[in-house]
């Protein structure tokens, strides 16, 4: 008997399992299409159900020994394995619900999230601010990354001298917790909430046009930056809970109640002796399956958890196929089918679920969207430069402090759905209508729907000013506004993941900065203007390519209009993480 | 209360016997709902989020405890719940931990009355 024999038993003994835990293969949060079939015995895709249930015991086992080392007892590895009687005599509602749904019926809600998070890429700040000497950017973006961006660009915005920087950004909690991921718990990240929204950047010149060497010295360093969030936007913030709160926790009631339900314990009872005999058969086979999980943890050829899984999947499929026993009893399980009815009530519900799990992921999308600003520190390290003239002269301006105040508007995706009831069948638990509060934004972006505008408002301050040059500690004042489109996917959609929703976009960024001490001196202005284009052509997996032109009436160190173009690119791990989460 | 030794999810417990089941996100958000025996319960605390509930009937009697775990795609790879089950006349265990590797995402465990 075949693998399909297996399949219709499990399919069975999942109808005992209303009574059991959901260990089956439609994980809530799958979202529901409109196109699913409607339900017939008939047209069940039980292999693909079976293959997933057996791969998971196989998950499981690997897991298990994972977790169990290789150093584990034979007592602590029966132990494991005995555990996993679970996939076997409580197969679940999942399994019949993963039966009933054909694969059509589901969409990754992984990749909604996954959406999320690479459509926001665009609103976060990767590369070097306007005053460093390779830039790209007029305006600094609010947003920060998690985990790790770098960029590089080439140009300059504000400064005299072109150069090329490369800029790495992070925060505290994001670079710690990479290294320490089991104690990264959603406790710890409440107490440590502060460093989630603390952004740390450093910018380094990679090369000088003024100054080729000046990259190996101590003033490699460009800028560094602190820059403190006003929102926690990520998917670990509080409003996710609310938003789960609000959207989700209702639509789970209904499969808890069917989970938990007292029908079950009738299941139970009468599928009780064919359980016992397949636990009694799943107890002979242990041994088998725990030599192949010993056999395929310990063989080093084994790439990754994957493959020995895969592997395992495989081995555990032909040892039930093999097993005359095991077979008759899963033929006497066949005939425990009536319970069908309390699985299809339990569809009804993960249907629900589904349904508001999109308003849920909405939800989520739109989080970083909306009004929010940040407080930054930064100290600047301007490149040295040559003065022109009869007897030309070294200047190396000294470092100072920016203290900045930067605030965002990036309006929120209009989406009908979110707050309205469920369309579905509620089924036991009956979600109520979600509120509608999450999916709105209370005050609206200034310049309507489809405009993401920033404001960026600094004062700067040298810790050490030169009187020869006229420098006082307070050095000057930087405003700049900037509005940006979204324009698509860009002209690289092809390579993209389809979950990739990074945009293009395309910027217009004012910058107006008052440098006191240019004041009446000849050559220099005082007050410095500078307008920038810019288009930010997104790759693929976090990776962008921008390009701007800027112009101004003079740079900080010379009076006299100009033009130049920067470039760079920028990669964003948070949402290439995102993305290769889905593969 | 006790534990099975050979099936991390059931558990033993006296009649009216109070049980907390501790649910500890790791690597991502906390985002869970319970019931026993058909009745939603409300968390007591979150982050970690834990439930209260008192188990009553005859010897014999078998009650479920369901909870789904529900993950995101911004959570890493190994990111996973861990359940703690203690009961008020004592015994403190761990069930097994539901990681996002799995296509499950949900919590059963069983207590039957003593």
């Amino acid at each position: 008997m075949s693998l399909k024999r297996v399949t219709g038993v499990l399919c069975s003994l999942a109808v005992v399992a209303l009574c059991c835990a959901e260990r089956g293969q439609a994980k809530p949060g799958a979202a529901a299409t409109a196109n699913c079939p409607a339900f017939d015995a008939k047209h069940l895709d039980l292999d693909k159900t079976i293959q997933a249930e057996l791969q998971h015991m196989a998950t499981t086992l690997v897991l298990n020994y994972r977790v169990a080392d290789a150093k584990a007892t034979p007592d602590e590895i029966a132990r494991n394995v005995g555990n996993l009687k679970g996939p076997l005599t409580q197969f679940n509602l999942a399994l019949v619900s993963s039966a009933l749904a054909a694969s059509q019926c589901l969409v990754d809600s992984d990749g909604a999230t996954a959406q999320a998070v690479t459509a926001q890429t665009a609103n976060t700040q990767t590369g070097a601010s306007s005053v460093a000497s390779g830039t790209t950017s007029a305006a600094q973006e609010v947003g920060i990354p998690q985990l790790l961006a770098i960029a590089v660009e080439n140009g300059a915005i504000a400064d005299s001298v072109s150069g090329t920087t490369m800029t790495l950004s992070t925060t505290p909690y994001g670079f710690v917790f990479a290294f320490d991921r089991d104690r990264d718990t959603q406790e710890r990240y409440q107490d440590y909430h502060f460093f989630t929204q603390l952004g740390l950047s450093a910018s380094f010149n990679v090369a000088s046009t003024a100054d080729p060497e000046q990259s190996a010295s101590r003033k490699a360093i460009s800028q560094w930056q602190a820059k403190f969030t006003f929102r926690d936007t990520s998917p670990r913030a509080n409003t996710v809970h609310k938003f789960y709160s609000d959207y989700l926790a209702s639509a789970t009631s209904g499969i808890l109640m069917d989970l938990t339900s007292k029908q079950n314990d009738l299941a139970d009872r009468m599928l009780n002796d064919e359980i016992s005999l397949l636990i009694d058969q799943w107890s002979a086979l242990s041994p088998k399956v725990v030599a192949a999980v010993k056999e395929k943890s310990q063989n080093p050829t084994e790439p990754t958890a994957g493959t020995a899984i895969q592997a395992l999947t495989t081995e555990i499929g032909q040892l039930f196929d093999a097993d005359s026993t095991f077979q008759s009893d899963l033929a006497a399980a066949l005939k425990n089918q009536q319970f069908s009815g309390l699985a299809l009530h339990y569809r009804k519900d993960m249907t629900n679920y589904q349904t508001q799990y999109k308003t849920f992921a909405t939800a989520v999308t739109n989080l970083p969207k909306g009004w929010n600003g940040d407080l930054a520190f930064s100290q600047q390290f301007p490149s040295s430069t040559t003065t022109s003239g009869s007897t030309p002269t070294k200047v190396s301006p000294p470092a100072y402090l920016v203290s900045e105040f930067d605030l965002t508007c990036n309006p929120k995706t209009s989406d009908k759905s979110a707050g309205d009831a469920p369309k579905t069948d509620t089924g036991t638990g009956g979600a109520k209508a979600a509120p509608v509060s999450a999916g709105k934004q209370l005050v609206a972006c200034p310049l309507g729907p489809h405009v993401t505008l920033t404001g960026n408002f600094s004062g700067s301050f040298y810790t050490n000013p030169n009187a020869s040059l006229h420098e006082n500690t307070y050095r000057g004042v930087q405003d700049a506004l900037q509005v940006q489109w979204n324009l698509g996917g860009g002209p690289f959609s092809k390579l993209k993941s389809p979950d990739d929703k990074s945009q293009m976009t395309l910027s217009f960024a004012g910058n107006y900065q008052r440098l006191q001490e240019n004041k009446d001196q000849s050559g220099k202005r005082p007050d410095l203007v500078t307008g920038s284009v810019k288009l930010s052509v997104p790759i693929s997996g976090g990776a962008s390519f921008p390009i701007a032109l800027s112009f101004g009436n003079a740079t900080s160190q010379v009076k006299g209009n100009y033009v130049v173009g920067n470039f760079g690119i920028s990669f964003n791990l948070d949402a290439l993480a995102a993305l290769s989460k889905l593969r | 209360m006790t534990q099975n030794p050979t099936s991390l999810t059931d558990f033993t417990v006296a009649n009216r016997e109070q049980v907390t089941v501790t649910v500890q996100a790791v690597q991502c958000n906390c985002l869970t709902s319970a019931a026993f025996n058909q009745t939603n319960l409300a968390a007591q605390r979150n982050n970690p989020d834990v439930y209260g509930f008192t188990v009553t009937g005859n010897p014999g009697d078998r009650f479920r405890f369901a909870c789904v775990c529900t993950f995101q795609a911004t959570d890493p790879l190994f990111a996973h719940y861990l359940f703690a089950v203690s009961g008020s006349n004592g015994g403190n265990f761990n069930a097994p931990e539901i990681p996002k590797e799995l296509p499950e995402a949900a919590q059963v465990l069983f207590f039957t009355v003593q």
